[in-house]
């Protein structure tokens, strides 16, 4: 009877598999987000502490497939989601208007500036991830390095740059989509025939920077920051044009029933433990008394010279978000 | 107590449910995102479908991924079919360990190899290219797409070849040989028409797998311009808002129509030539001596599993290995990365144990299926069998991407009714991967059976043996290499999936596969764990397979 017992112990197997830890629904609390595991790591324990009688569930992925997942459950009836934390704010824009978000009100989100947060409350920046240009000073002389965005388009760039995906980071989608706004779509014509590589998330830009294989870039400053003393070829750019603001935004799921412990929960990522921990994973805070990450400038001097985050701006990016991509992915992919 | 235990075991309820859990697993996830697409707000509605056929970058897409994969199976049939000769019919050196090596590809995860090769042949500044003049490599390329593909997947059509060499009664052809016929004569008038089914369905698989990959096409087509079917389902899943994921279902269902085509057409041209060449009983084929030619054919052979799997490996080695990427200093190298990945990521054990839990379950549920729906496609005269292939080939030809899609939609809640959730737990990735890779394990089977005469298990039958004997003393074991080979074909890859895992995954569900992405992608500061879990992957799969070749003294295993 070989065979039934196989038979019976993969059944056997497969039910334990599908067996949830635990019932106590309300007790849950799933986060979704695209923030690196080592401030998960770091902000897990704290978490758990100020909250012993709620457990935490976190799905890490990067912006793209969290709003994939995301969108998949809805089909399906209901996301698992409580708290959504990830840096393609249009499509927070998108889920608040059809519905999908609550309104999230409280002290502290009245001290986040207001391009910072939706004006009804539906989503809430937590921090202030930066895009910069980097170089590897070991391939490009410090006096030869590119200054703006805008440069590199020329080709005396040819076969030097590389940028992320926005199909695959919402910090390069946002990039994307605020650099074609200010200087169209000829600037990414350019940027094709000048052979840049558009790939993967942050991580995978800066591997290129530092192998060589495209020694100019941009990425943001906290991939850099975290470099600071590991490798010193890596140069940061602050460009002429301006440095692309992003929002790493939270919001909370519409489910039936109270929604208390998302909020509060989510209201401890503004305070003071949750915030400093965003600073020590080297990303601003929205807040004006938090410091700036170790070896950052202060961001009031990034604000200054910053593209500008207009409400004409945001409004048309999330009505044509999926146009943009699709353009954007003919120009540079085809 | 004997009665239900005849109704369990009578070759009707068996194959029922066999066929049940077909249906139930292969084609109504598509039925569930066909209905969805087709009545996105409980209307009636086309406009999916009209909006992607009206595409012109569709067309071009499904141009480019014709000849990819046209091109991708080309390459894998010019490595694989003579290799199979030489590691088969000759007296080459080593050959068992050869064989061994040649397949150890099919266990690594393209994507990796994709890593490796951009390392090793980006036109600006690639390890071969600083040998040999910036830009004399280019893997962004047509070719450079097609080879990295190819020198994966020519391993589908080896291991085809192999074991259909293996199991084939060699006195035709040394009938053939006594009557004056040159090595090569034989091989290509006796041999290979006799091979040819299994020559055709290894081939068939890497066409379809060529068409529904995402990792290759995206690492290495995107920055070559090559727009595949898959980057555009990939890009349409990506626009973030439910039109765009309805568009790339409708994508991804024409995409299957098109496989569905290819199939059927592959199985009216089958039908003609189909031999039966085992009896049961095994005669060794005498060896060819190789002569003169037996030391350039090694050299070459050496060469060859240098290109195919050494450079790549040193790629990944150099990677993983290195401090900070992209510094040639001997100070540069060192075991943090190892030591990263191994004492200070706590994720790193729960992925192993993951993947491989993951890979037993899925690799040994898909051999009980591959045995039953072998059976009944070879061994019986059931109506419509013809089908059982085509269904079963559905997931296997539809991106991962989508397939999981399905999955979700199908059996996150209310599964047909039944207030059933498979969402977020380990069951929804062991039916996935069962559905992915059912197929691999149906053409084993089928293969196995088909070499198989039916006159066994008449003699059995005559002596009074029931079907569910018959079964378990005479196929079970005639079957048991193929069904090992089944058990391994499935392993190997579900030990390392990424697309659909990525989007099924919940907490404390990582594996190797998910870890190596999000490291690669995201989360990793030295840019060197990513590749020393992939060199992890390599050396784990490298390791199950040898302890089972050891326990099973060299009988199964890759």
């Amino acid at each position: 009877m070989k065979f039934g017992t196989l038979l019976f112990t993969l059944l056997l197997l497969v039910s334990l598999g599908c067996n949830k830890e635990s019932k106590e629904e309300s007790k849950e609390v799933w986060i979704y987000t695209s923030m690196y595991k080592d401030t998960i790591a770091d902000m897990t324990p704290k978490l758990e502490k100020a909250f012993p009688e709620l457990k935490f569930k976190w799905f890490q992925a990067g912006s793209e497939e969290i709003a994939t997942k995301v969108n998949a459950e809805l089909l399906a009836g209901g996301t698992q989601a409580d708290i959504l934390i990830s840096s393609d704010r249009f499509w927070y824009e998108e889920m608040g208007n059809t519905g999908y978000l609550i309104k999230f009100n409280s002290e502290r989100t009245s001290k986040i500036p207001p391009q910072l947060k939706h004006p009804e409350g539906f989503y809430n920046a937590v921090s202030i991830p930066v895009m910069v240009m980097a170089y590897n000073s070991e391939a490009i002389n410090d006096s030869d390095a590119p200054k703006s965005f805008k440069e590199m388009a020329d080709t005396k760039w040819k076969g030097k740059f590389t940028t992320g995906s926005p199909l695959a980071s919402g910090t390069n989608f946002t990039t994307m989509a605020m650099l074609q706004h200010n200087y169209g779509w000829d600037y990414f014509k350019s940027l094709k025939s000048n052979e840049t590589i558009a790939q993967g998330g942050n991580s995978s830009v800066l591997r290129r920077i530092q192998s060589k294989e495209r020694p100019v870039g941009w990425v943001l400053l906290e991939n850099l920051l975290r470099f600071q003393d590991k490798d010193k070829r890596l140069k940061t750019i602050f460009p002429e044009d301006g440095v692309v603001l992003q929002a790493n935004v939270m919001g909370i799921t519409k489910k039936p029933g109270a929604r208390e412990n998302a909020k509060k929960v989510a209201d401890w990522f503004l305070g003071n433990d949750g915030q400093a921990a965003m600073v020590r994973s080297f990303m601003y805070s929205p807040f004006e008394s938090f410091e700036p990450p170790k070896g950052a400038p202060p961001f009031s001097k990034l604000l200054s010279n910053s593209f500008d985050w207009s409400k004409e701006f945001i409004d048309k990016t999330t009505k044509i978000r999926g146009e943009l991509k699709e353009k954007y992915t003919e120009i540079m992919f085809q | 107590m004997d009665f239900i235990k005849r109704i369990i075991f009578s070759k009707k309820t068996i194959l029922g449910a066999g066929i049940l859990l077909l249906f139930i697993f292969c084609l109504y996830p598509f039925i569930t995102l066909l209905w969805k697409i087709l009545f996105p707000a409980g209307e009636f509605s086309f406009k999916f479908f009209e909006n992607v056929l009206s595409s012109k970058s569709t067309v071009v897409a499904l141009k480019n991924t014709l000849w990819v994969s046209l091109g991708t199976c080309f390459m894998s049939t010019l490595i694989a079919l003579p290799l199979s000769w030489l590691l088969t019919r000759t007296n080459i050196p080593m050959m068992a360990k050869w064989r061994s090596w040649f397949c150890l590809p099919y266990a690594i995860p393209p994507y990796i190899g994709a890593i490796a090769w951009i390392y090793l042949a980006n036109p600006s500044n690639g390890i071969l290219n600083n040998f040999l003049g910036q830009g004399f490599i280019n893997v962004y390329s047509n070719a450079g797409l097609i080879w990295v593909m190819g020198s994966f997947f020519y391993t589908f059509v080896l291991l085809s070849l192999l074991a259909a060499l293996d199991r084939m009664d060699p006195s035709l052809e040394e009938a053939a040989r006594l009557s004056g016929a040159g090595p090569l004569r034989v091989f290509f008038q006796i041999t290979v028409p006799i091979v040819f089914p299994s020559l055709m369905s290894g081939m068939l698989l890497v066409l379809l797998a060529a068409a529904a990959s995402f990792g290759v096409p995206a690492l290495i087509g995107n920055p070559a311009g090559i727009y595949l079917v898959t980057t555009k389902i990939y890009t349409l899943q990506k626009m973030g808002s439910m039109n765009g994921i309805f568009m790339a279902g409708a994508l991804s269902i024409l995409l299957l129509i098109i496989a569905t085509a290819v199939l059927i057409f592959n199985q009216k041209i089958l039908s003609k030539n189909s031999f039966k060449t085992v009896s049961g009983k095994t005669a060794r084929p005498s060896l060819i001596d190789l002569g003169k030619a037996k030391a350039p054919l090694t050299v070459g052979l050496i060469i060859l599993f240098i290109i195919l799997f050494v450079m790549p490996l040193f790629g990944i080695s150099v990677t993983a290995l290195s401090k900070v990427q992209g510094k040639f200093e001997f100070s540069n190298f060192g075991f943090q990365n190892f030591q990263r990945v191994f004492f200070e990521t706590h994720e790193t054990p729960r992925a192993l144990m993951n993947s491989f839990k993951l890979g037993v379950m899925a690799a040994t549920a898909t051999t009980l299926m591959g045995l039953l729906l072998g059976y009944i496609n070879k061994k019986t005269k059931l109506k419509g069998r013809s089908l059982i292939e085509i269904l079963a080939s559905l997931p296997y030809s539809t991106p991962g991407t989508v397939l999981a899609l399905a999955f979700i939609l199908t059996f996150s809640s209310n599964f047909m009714g039944l207030p059933i959730s498979l969402y977020n737990t380990m069951g929804m990735i062991v039916i996935a991967y069962f559905a992915k890779y059912l197929n691999f394990s149906l053409r084993t089977t089928s293969d196995g059976f088909g070499q198989i005469d039916d006159c066994l298990a008449e003699a059995a039958r005559v002596s009074g043996a029931t079907w569910w004997i018959t079964m378990k003393t005479i196929w079970f074991p005639l079957m048991k290499p193929a069904l090992m080979a089944s058990w391994f074909l499935v392993f190997m890859p579900a030990f390392s999936e990424l697309t659909m895992t990525i989007l099924l995954t919940g907490p404390g569900l990582e594996t190797l596969g998910t870890l190596i992405f999000q490291l690669q992608e995201y989360g990793d500061a030295s840019g060197g764990a990513a590749a020393v879990l992939a060199l992890l992957t390599v050396i784990a799969v490298g390791m199950i397979n040898y302890l089972v070749k050891f326990i099973s003294k060299g009988k199964y295993g890759l």
